[in-house]
């Protein structure tokens, strides 16, 4: 279960600082499938990333399955992240360079494991999102959805609790979007994975069991 | 961590960034074909300039440079007086001077033409001009007869190039200041310049006889025993044998030949050095830059759960291999760069310490072996020298991004 409690996040801009988020606190059950909807710059991005522990907020707390990840360092935090959290970013993040494989592979370089069971590993989570004729095949040679699978099978390869997507459909076209829409909702319903979708778009929140509306930084509908 | 995966993952990114790649590289080579360079000819140089006085087994000559008087048929060489032996005799009793070989070098006129002749003690063989062997190819190889014997007189052993020209055989006579001599051994000195060389030796006594002037020696070979101080030892030679003598170390003799002095070489190592520093600068700079444009891979990296050491590691690893690369093209370029150099010099013994007529009938070698001298231990210092920079422009880059915020690498999220 994902507590958040009473977080606030001030980011400095120039001279100016920008107040995030004030104060939000909600709690996420495990298994669900969670929208966190907003406006541009009402704070879902920002919750998002302290929910992952990609950035440090100012105060308040966030505890994943009774754990403070405030108190982690940033060590504990890097491994926390890699065994808990799958991450799929709205313009996908691959390494261009890499292959389908290498880059759903990724993750798992930091773990002792022999190259066989990574590229096993790796296999398994590409033939789930239906890439495995690809996965010799560079990012660039696929398209905008072929590529948020790979990114989707990229977060999925460490078996995660958690997905945390953000804007996952806003670069692709209804069609192709829909279809990640229901690749996330099928690993929520099968496998029981926990998904936060960071969205502003109606219809992708639509596929949520629940919605977090933000407004200038403040929860205002849990 | 899967390493050799590890390793594909970076060896990609050198070769996906290749005109950085191609910089650091290219940075990394240049500094190490510089420094391996500069010290491959220093050594290529040292070995073939000091090669007269390494096989002398010298570290010090001593001689007295002047205009002798002449004789009737025999004199000495041009440019060398005449020491006396006696002055020598008590130099080496506190145990600074390990071995000691006085020879006497004079000229033996006939029909006009003078023949190059060395006196030496045919005791003393580990130093001096002639180190008789009977290994084949080796100097000083017997290659007919015997060497001479401390019990002969009137022996002489005759260089193999002026045996040839002369007809001599063993068995032979020569006529050397109006007295005949026998060919007892013809020895192949090489055709490499001596000290001391000459186209025929007798025994030193001989030698004295001949020129008349008593116990003499033109030139004395000193080695020096490890806790010697060379110039204390000047000192007392310029004490007993007068302020005119000229004394020739090991340094002295690779500054008259190869122009190379100890100061000449430090400074070709310091400006090298500077390369590299300078070097190292730029090569961190691109690593920096070339870490920022990836600010975004790694905030990836750092999402999916990489800790900041492993970021570090790979960075640093990408560096490396770019090192190694630099590494070994620098050192083969250093290779080049010190066989070029070392090929087109021309290395001879200086007139000064060896003068030999031009009218002899075989005029002696005067030009030095030039070798290239290229050693292992110098490709352990070009890939070190390598490896250390691409370590630090490696770990400079990856401290620096690692220690971002995932955050602040992701603008995305």
């Amino acid at each position: 279960m994902i507590k958040i409690h009473n977080i606030t996040k001030t980011y400095n801009k120039g001279t100016t600082k920008v107040e995030a988020l004030k104060g939000v606190s909600c709690s996420i059950e495990n298994g669900e499938m969670v929208a966190l909807m907003g406006a541009s710059g009402s704070g879902k991005s920002t919750l998002l990333s302290l929910i992952g522990g990609l950035d440090k907020f100012d105060s308040g707390s966030i505890s994943i399955d009774e754990e403070n990840i405030s108190e982690l360092s940033a060590q504990k935090l890097a491994d926390f992240r890699r065994d808990k959290i799958g991450f799929v970013f709205q313009q996908f993040n691959l390494i261009p360079t890499l292959s389908i494989i290498e880059n759903v592979m990724l993750p798992l370089l930091p773990i002792k494991m022999k190259k066989v069971e990574c590229y096993q590993a790796a296999r398994e989570v590409i033939e789930k999102v239906g890439l495995r004729p690809r996965e010799k095949h560079l990012p660039g040679e696929l398209s905008g959805g072929e590529q948020q699978r790979v990114a989707i099978a990229r977060a999925l390869i460490n078996k995660p609790k958690i997905i945390l997507a953000d804007e996952p459909t806003g670069d692709l076209d209804s069609k192709t979007g829909a279809k990640i829409l229901d690749l996330l909702m099928t690993l929520n319903k099968k496998e029981k994975v926990t998904i936060i979708i960071a969205t502003h778009d109606n219809k992708v929140a639509e596929v949520a069991k629940r919605k977090i509306i933000l407004k200038d930084g403040e929860a205002v509908k849990l | 961590m899967s390493i050799p995966v590890f390793f594909e993952y970076a060896l990609k990114e050198v070769t996906r960034r290749k005109s950085r790649a191609l910089l650091s590289i290219l940075g990394i080579m240049f500094s190490v074909a510089l420094l391996v360079g500069v010290l491959g000819v220093s050594q290529s140089v040292e070995q073939s300039a000091l090669q007269p006085m390494k096989s002398a087994g010298a570290d010090m000559l001593v001689q007295l440079h002047g205009k002798p008087c002449a004789f009737d048929t025999v004199k000495l060489p041009t440019n060398l007086n005449a020491m006396p032996a006696e002055a020598f005799d008590n130099l080496g009793d506190n145990g600074e001077i390990s071995a000691t070989a006085g020879v006497l070098e004079f000229l033996s006129f006939k029909d006009g033409h003078p023949t190059i002749i060395t006196g030496l003690d045919p005791d003393i063989t580990n130093i001096g001009p002639i180190k008789p062997t009977e290994k084949k190819g080796e100097c000083c190889e017997i290659i007919e007869g015997r060497y001479l014997q401390n019990t002969d007189t009137y022996a002489a052993v005759a260089d193999k190039e002026f045996a040839i020209l002369e007809g001599f055989k063993v068995g032979s006579k020569i006529d050397i200041g109006e007295k005949d001599f026998e060919v007892v051994g013809i020895i192949n000195t090489g055709r490499t310049a001596r000290i001391a060389g000459a186209q025929v030796f007798i025994p030193i006594n001989t030698a004295q006889q001949i020129v008349n002037k008593g116990d003499i020696f033109t030139t004395i070979f000193l080695k020096l025993s490890s806790q010697a101080d060379p110039k204390a030892i000047e000192e007392k030679i310029r004490t007993a044998v007068g302020e005119k003598v000229t004394i020739t170390t090991s340094a002295d003799f690779l500054a008259t030949v190869a122009g190379m002095s100890a100061m000449t070489k430090t400074m070709a190592t310091g400006i090298s050095l500077i390369v590299i520093i300078l070097v190292t600068l730029f090569v961190i700079k691109s690593s920096l830059a070339a870490v920022y444009e990836r600010k975004n891979e790694i905030g990836v990296m750092k999402a999916v759960g990489w800790r900041d050491r492993d970021v570090i590691k790979l960075i640093t690893l990408e560096n490396v291999i770019q090192s190694l690369v630099g590494g070994i093209i620098g050192c083969f370029a250093g290779y080049i760069i010190t066989y070029l150099f070392v090929m087109n010099s021309n290395f001879a013994i200086p007139a000064a310490i060896t003068s030999y007529p031009a009218c002899a009938a075989s005029t002696l070698a005067t030009d030095l072996t030039v070798t290239v001298v290229f050693s292992p231990y110098l490709i352990l210092i070009g890939m070190s020298v390598a490896i250390i920079l691409g370590l630090l422009a490696g770990y400079a880059g990856a401290k620096r991004i690692s220690s971002l915020l995932p955050s602040e690498a992701l603008r995305q999220l």
